[in-house]
């Protein structure tokens, strides 16, 4: 599978893996870190994991009997770097459109 | 799948395990269950029991727990009022699922394709050109009507995989999910049918008068029962006792190809050491000492006959025996008589033995026969005759040239109008 756009949950699970984590520590920090916003399901994460390391975007550091932890590689940290440029320049042409249209509004007003 | 395991929970029913043929349910609290099911290509029919790989920690800690799996297939209950679903992201769904589909069922999907394909295409080629040979025997009639099905039901659960893919893919980039759609009437008549059709045909080869029916019946039933049942469950013991994926595989492929050529050399043992004759019940309706004075122990009689409710066919042959003593004026006769019980299908079996030689129409009448054909060779006239009658055909040879009697006998044995 081709990561060319990342979904929320694609992006939350990278951002997870900047530290050494397992599956079940990610299940916990993505709707922590998100205030409850986003979850991950347990068969997305565990899809997930399995085609960000085929795609080499993780690696396998340690397995603990079931238990695998995982860890971003420099090729998903550039992804996440590029979904992160993706995200700031919405961010900041919706800034711009917006301010764009209040001070439309302040002239005609 | 998911639809049909919910209802049953809320019935009382969880399944515990799935064989290939059955599913085994438990009883359990009557209550609402969501139930998910997922697909594992790392996973294999082989591994021991009760161990859980990482897809199962995860699933369990998010409360969802597994019930039963089969090859690469798993599901899960959760008992929760509102569960996080196990799968909440559209995209990776429908990516995870054409993975397990590419893993495990499109290439059994090709095989029935193929498989289908070329029993219809047999089935096409000998209504066309041998359709005595098709109709007139159920194993035959089986067959093609079991490639038709099979070719059909394939062809409908691609297309409307390949149709889901499609939907779900345009779906999931607007972040939604898309059910799937159920064919479980199809599927279920079509299984039934089969049902039917293998009943037909043991029914038919255990208490027909071809006796290698009878012997291919009974190791087609042998395999069938030692393939489906006690395979799998030898399979099951091993994988109960911890036995590992590779040593359960080994053992189990090792029996199975095992028992599989030992049913098989046993069959071609039998077929070759059988004494033909002592099977032969086959009633001959018209023998050559009924035309002759011979005397039967100067032949060898090979008959065969097969019947269906549509056709029914006997071959048969009387040729002189090896020790006669040359000089003996003992000729041979071979015949073929079809029994045409569906009206519909004269002409087509009349056409079909017509096409068997060059053949020119002569006086029916000595044969009390609607109407008679005679085989033609380089323009000579031979003892080779088609006789048509109301609902029979008899494509017969002489090794003599038959007398007026003669005909007349024959006439009055496949009940002509000798007026």
């Amino acid at each position: 599978m081709k990561f060319q756009t990342l979904s929320e949950q694609m992006f939350y699970v990278l951002l997870c893996l900047g530290e050494e984590r397992c599956g079940i520590d990610i299940l916990d920090q993505v709707p922590a870190m998100t205030h409850g916003r986003v979850r991950v399901g347990s068969g997305t994460l565990y899809n997930l994991l399995e085609q960000f390391l085929e795609a080499g975007c993780i690696e396998e550091t340690r397995v603990e009997g079931r238990r695998r932890s995982y860890l971003i590689t420099p090729k998903g940290q550039e992804m996440l770097e590029q979904e992160y440029q993706r995200i700031c320049a919405q961010a900041e042409d919706y800034r711009r459109m917006w301010e764009r249209r209040k001070c439309g509004e302040r002239y005609q007003a | 799948m998911e639809r049909h395991l919910e209802e049953m929970a809320q019935q009382g029913w969880m399944v515990e395990r799935m064989d290939s043929l059955w599913w085994v349910y438990r009883r359990c609290e009557k209550r609402r269950a969501h139930v998910a099911v997922s697909y594992d290509i790392q996973s294999s029919i082989f591994d021991p029991e009760g161990v859980e790989g990482e897809r199962e920690e995860l699933c369990r800690y998010a409360g969802w727990q597994l019930a039963a799996s089969t090859e690469k297939v798993k599901v899960f209950y959760n008992w929760e009022e509102n569960p996080l679903p196990m799968e909440t992201d559209p995209r990776i769904e429908v990516e995870s699922v054409h993975r397990g589909v590419k893993s495990l069922f499109l290439p059994i999907y090709g095989l029935y394709l193929l498989l289908g394909f070329s029993w219809v295409c047999d089935l096409v080629a000998d209504l066309a050109f041998d359709p005595i040979g098709r109709l007139s025997s159920y194993v035959q009639i089986c067959q093609g009507v079991c490639g038709v099905l099979l070719l059909l039901l394939t062809a409908i659960e691609l297309a409307g995989y390949y149709g889901w893919r499609r939907k779900a893919l345009r779906m999931a980039e607007q972040g939604m999910f898309l059910e799937t759609s159920s064919y479980g009437g199809a599927q279920k008549a079509a299984a039934w049918g089969v049902l039917f059709l293998f009943v037909i045909w043991s029914i038919d080869g255990i208490f027909g008068q071809n006796p290698m029916g009878k012997i291919t019946v009974w190791c087609a039933l042998i395999l069938l029962v030692f393939l489906t049942v006690a395979i799998p469950m030898l399979r099951n013991e091993l994988r109960r006792r911890g036995i590992s994926r590779e040593k359960n595989r080994m053992i189990t492929f090792g029996l199975a190809y095992g028992g599989t050529f030992i049913v098989i050399c046993g069959l071609i043992g039998i077929l070759m050491g059988m004494d033909w004759k002592s099977w032969n019940t086959v009633d001959v309706p018209l023998d050559v000492t009924d035309l002759l004075n011979v005397s039967r122990d100067d032949y060898e009689v090979d008959s065969w006959q097969e019947d269906t409710i549509l056709l029914g066919k006997t071959e048969v042959r009387q040729l002189t025996n090896l020790d006669v003593p040359q000089g003996e004026d003992i000729p041979d006769m071979i015949y073929t008589v079809v029994e045409v019980k569906a009206s519909i299908l004269y002409g087509t079996c009349q056409a079909q033995l017509l096409r068997q030689g060059t053949y020119q129409q002569v006086n029916g009448q000595p044969w009390g026969a609607n109407v008679a054909y005679q085989k033609m060779s380089n323009g000579k006239a031979l003892t080779s005759y088609l006789l048509c009658y109301d609902s029979q055909l008899m494509s017969v040879t002489f090794g003599w040239e038959p007398t007026q009697e003669q005909m007349q006998l024959v006439g009055e044995k496949f009940g002509g109008d000798m007026l």
